[in-house]
């Protein structure tokens, strides 16, 4: 924020410490998986075996129960809880009719060879739905002591459903997301706040998405031959089996997901993203600079990138590699080197847009229609958009790993706010959405609109499945965060936002963090205490809304009536009074008298800047506090009051209305004879139809 | 079909009052939800430093800023406005057809035009009131029909590997849409021309009539009217290709200029439907130069009583009692 808001940030924010630390390279795993997956296309299953080693994180605790997640039950029966929260009906996609999915564990055995299938048991530590079996509980002969690990062996076998909820088979099409039993989190005591060590493993909900430790995995994936495959991490190996299969090996450590793809129709696009060519010497020194960092700890390293295309979508190969490369660039700039070789870019097949959108560690999906091949609908950006926000999520969710169940805003928020930052950077301010037919839409503008003035019901910090109705989850875990961090921006300045983003991003790094250590590390970049404005804005639910109460400027009259002057009395006349009026106003010696009644009329108190606009003068500004409802600002002036404006850098984008901020004295028609002639043309075309059909 | 094509645009250039007259009709109808749309914006707009960015370009953020009222659902009150000047615009229809066609059809007459457009407006308005439910009735059956089919052609098309034939198959069925919805709009238009050319009293069977018109002459008739939207086409390309190139209206210059041009691609459209009309009526007149006696419906299971009087003649066409 521009200017004089002293009292608040300035001062400490213009040198806001760079906080310089190493940039991690490595996770601490906890988690180890192998596992065996062969597709059977026709039943649209997966025969799975999985050597798991599970290394307890706890340096106190003995942990004697294992849970796991079991999300393709979630699609099993309408009694799941998934099933109760979405209705069937996710992201505009409807599940289809009779294509459940599901996931049965057909063994489990300890390395020492007890079995532990009898001990499993389906719990629902969120809503007690008996019914829903997304989480189960093994129980092992033995604890695991702290820091000690164990080795289980298990099988499974996954029937997806037709594509619903970002996974599952179109036609040829399949997308493996959430595929096979996936340990959930032990959180020992201290870990994100817990006062006494426990496991994390939340039931599938409709609008949850994941949270898991990280680790390595080593995935051999045995498809029929004719299949095109793409999945997480490196492609290892490939073995023709003789029977009409291929078996391909991927591995990648450091993560804590594992997603493939699958289509026999998959165009193969690579491309290499060149630390040297992609990014330009400048480029590197303006966020060295910008961060305080060295040239050194900005560089990045080179990725391949694989784009697995629809046929139809060829004319959007480059769109989707300039997208990818946009991410990895500014991502990578802003906020840390992407450590992996690989990143892959999945275009879903025509009808499965439910497996769209959706973010994997080193493999995201798009999404994309063959409409967008051509003018007037290539300028629509959802393509960018997508890629761009789904690659984000390595950083925010894949490397900075939020419990998304409980905290969604922590990757989703911070990941809206970076897609648009990318945006802009990669493809101009304003239009980063769409420029169709002459209307232009931005980030932001998709931010403030989704911004309600009676959203004023739920809160930001929730668990995901909470917010009401179900489709606030994606206003408070998407936008709102976004508009808050832009607020935040707006407070602290683009340097000491982009210090903070960097230096929350190395500190977590292959680490699960919370809110409230994204909180401690605002406050330790600016210096100050935030708590007022998170308090508000992120545990609150409230609105922010200034506007103008009223606004005036008139001549200031001479003063009339009985005047005491020591022992004397005199008196001025009102004829008097208008003369020497009168000759003020001949002299141009008149003083106005200009009165405004700022108002704060959302719940949210946040200092603010008014800019005020004097005839022949430069815009002045003075600021204010915003606690009190309203604030009276007077002035007497030679010049008249044109107008006045609060945020005049519309650097509060939380704002709800930033068209009633501000108040011309001398009202200005041209805006509403522009818009009123265009309305008045469509309706006059609409009734010359009607009426002369 | 190019004599009656030249014979419409010949019949509308000769009368700009009844252009302007159709064109002010409509303008003024637009009038009832502009007006209110024209306070609300001035009131917020007028006021505010932001609305500057709107004499730039159409700037969303402003507009959302300015729909997204507390509480009160502004364009929710504008959309209900111009739903019932809608209405009024289609219930007036009758009456303008009424008025076009007696206007085309009594050259001879020297009565002021005023007189010659009301007179034919309240003449006709019931039977052609009677002609556009029957007609809006079919078209309602028919593209209902049509549309039952292109759903089930779309989802097949939809579930095709082939992903373009999902939009061609929409495209596709939005042109078959129109051809179909025009077919029985054409037929209303000819049932009107026989109505007031030889004042017919059965709608139905007038309208049965206008689409046996249209259905035997489908080339010509469909010729007649895809020429007429070529010129609408090449009008509307033309105010596309001035708001993408022309400056943003900023000033009041600009802005009254961009006024004029609207007006005058109304006043273009007006002039290219009655330029229609006059085609589709030269054509009429052309395909059957006599007028088409009326047999009175079920005339045989009369049963006269009293003396029987002998059969009024067929009136003589354009004998509307002044």
């Amino acid at each position: 924020m521009n200017g004089a808001v002293s009292f608040l940030v300035i001062a400490l924010i213009s040198a806001a410490p760079a906080l310089a630390q190493s940039l991690p390279e490595k996770s601490e795993p906890v988690v180890q998986y192998r596992i065996r997956v062969t597709l059977d296309p026709a039943k649209h299953q997966l025969a799975g075996k999985q050597t798991l080693i599970w290394r307890n994180p706890s340096t106190a605790d003995a942990v004697q129960e294992l849970q796991f997640h079991l999300y393709l039950n979630a699609f099993k029966n309408t009694k799941s809880t998934f099933m109760k929260e979405s209705g069937g009906q996710l992201r505009g996609d409807e599940m289809a009719k009779d294509a459940w999915g599901w996931i049965d564990v057909t063994s489990i055995t300890t390395a020492s060879g007890a079995d532990l299938k009898p001990t499993l048991a389906f719990i629902q530590p969120d809503d007690g739905n008996k019914d829903d079996q997304t989480v189960v509980k093994a129980t092992l002969p033995e604890p695991v002591p702290p820091g000690g690990s164990v080795t289980l062996e298990m099988a499974f076998t996954s029937q997806l459903p037709q594509v619903f909820a970002r996974t599952g088979y179109k036609d040829d099409f399949y997308l493996a997301g959430q595929w096979f039993p996936k340990l959930g989190v032990y959180e020992p005591a201290g870990m994100r706040g817990r006062e006494t060590g426990g496991w994390n493993c939340h039931q599938f909900h409709a609008t949850s998405e994941f949270y898991a430790d990280f680790g390595s995995y080593a995935v051999d994936i045995t498809v029929p031959s004719d299949y095109v495959l793409g999945a997480t991490g490196e492609r290892t190996g490939e073995r023709k089996n003789g029977n009409g299969t291929t078996t391909y090996t991927y591995e990648q450590a450091d993560i804590h997901d594992f997603a493939w793809t699958a289509d026999p129709d998959f165009v193969v696009v690579t491309a290499k993203f060149s630390a040297t060519q992609d990014v330009t010497p400048a480029e590197y020194e303006r966020i060295a600079k910008l961060l305080g960092r060295t040239l050194d700890e900005v560089k990045l390293s080179d990725v391949d990138i694989t784009v697995l295309l629809q046929p139809d979508h060829r004319p959007q190969a480059q769109r989707h590699v300039d997208a990818a490369k946009a991410g990895l660039k500014w991502y990578g700039l802003w906020y840390g080197r992407y450590p992996y070789k690989t990143l892959t870019v999945v275009d879903p097949a025509p009808g499965a847009f439910g497996a769209g959108g959706m973010e994997y560690p080193t493999f995201i999906t798009a999404g994309s229609a063959w409409l967008f091949n051509r003018w007037p609908f290539d300028k629509i950006r959802l393509v960018e958009e997508v890629t761009v926000h789904e690659f984000g999520h390595q950083f925010w969710y894949g490397m900075v790993a939020n419990n998304e169940f409980e905290e969604a805003w922590l990757d989703e928020g911070l990941n809206t706010w970076s897609t648009g930052k990318a945006m802009v950077a990669a493809y101009g301010a304003d239009a980063t959405i769409m420029e169709f037919l002459g209307i232009r839409m931005g980030d932001r503008d998709m931010s403030r609109a989704s911004n309600d003035p009676m959203a004023r019901y739920n809160r930001v910090l929730a668990d995901s499945w909470d917010y009401t109705p179900p489709g606030a989850y994606g206003f408070y875990s998407y936008y709102k965060p976004s508009l808050v961090l832009s607020t935040l921006e707006g407070y602290i300045g683009e340097q000491a936002m982009a210090r903070l983003m960097r230096t929350y991003h190395e500190r977590w790094r292959f680490k699960h963090p919370r809110s409230e250590d994204f909180f401690t590390l605002v406050n330790e970049v600016t210096g100050q205490d935030w708590s007022w404005y998170f308090d508000q804005v992120i545990r609150g639910t409230d609105i922010v809304d200034y506007d103008i109460g009223s606004a005036r400027t008139r001549p200031k009259r001479a003063a009339r009536g009985v005047f005491d002057e020591g022992a004397r009395r005199g008196t001025v006349s009102d004829t008097d009074a208008a003369a020497k009026d009168l000759e003020a106003e001949r002299a141009k010696k008149q003083v106005y008298e200009s009165i405004v009644v700022v108002r704060r009329s959302g719940g949210v108190k946040l200092p603010v800047e008014v800019a005020f606009k004097f005839e022949g003068k430069p815009a002045e500004r003075q600021s204010w506090d915003g606690r009190e409802p309203t604030k009276i600002f007077r002035f007497e002036r030679p010049e008249k009051l044109e107008w006045v404006d609060v945020d005049p850098d519309r650097e509060i984008a939380l704002d709800v209305n930033w068209v009633n901020n501000g108040r011309r004295l001398e009202r200005d028609s041209r805006p509403a004879a522009n818009w009123t002639a265009r309305w008045l043309f469509l309706l006059q075309n609409i009734f010359t139809t009607l009426g002369l059909l | 079909m190019t004599a009656s094509i030249k014979a419409g645009l010949r019949a509308a250039v000769r009368q700009p009052k009844l252009v302007g007259l159709i064109w002010a009709w409509y303008g003024l109808l637009a009038l009832v939800p502009a007006l209110p749309a024209w306070t609300w914006w001035n009131g917020v707009l007028g006021s505010s430093p932001e609305a500057a960015s709107v004499l730039k370009r159409f700037d969303l953020g402003v507009f959302l800023d300015v729909t997204a009222g507390k509480g009160v659902n502004g364009l929710g009150l504008l959309a209900g406005a111009a739903m019932a000047a809608a209405f009024v615009a289609l219930l007036s229809s009758a009456f303008a057809f009424g008025g076009i066609l007696e206007v085309f059809g009594s050259g001879d007459d020297r009565r002021p035009f005023m007189h010659r457009f009301f007179r034919g407006g309240g003449h006709f308005f019931w039977r052609f009131l009677r002609l556009a439910i029957i007609a809006g009735v079919l078209v309602g059956l028919a593209t209902g029909v049509v549309s039952g089919l292109q759903s089930v052609l779309a989802s097949a098309a939809g579930n095709s590997e082939w992903e373009p034939a999902g939009y061609l198959a929409g495209a596709a069925s939005i042109v078959v849409f129109l051809v179909v919805a025009a077919c029985f709009l054409l037929a209303l238009d000819y049932a009107r021309i026989r109505v007031a050319r030889d004042d017919v009293r059965s709608m139905l069977k007038a309208y049965v009539e206008g689409l046996g018109f249209v259905l035997r002459r489908l080339f010509t008739v469909y010729g007649i009217a895809v020429a007429i939207l070529i010129f609408e086409v090449v009008l509307v390309l033309g105010y596309v290709a001035y708001e993408t190139n022309a400056p943003a209206a900023g000033t009041w210059a600009s802005i009254a200029v961009l006024f004029i041009i609207q007006q005058a691609v109304v006043f273009g459209r007006v002039f290219l439907r009655l330029a229609l009309v006059g085609a589709e009526r030269h054509f009429h007149l052309t395909a059957l130069p006599q007028p088409v006696p009326v047999a009175v419906p079920f005339a045989g299971l009369l049963v006269p009583i009293g003396p029987v009087q002998p059969a009024p003649a067929d009136p003589e066409p354009e004998q509307i009692p002044t």
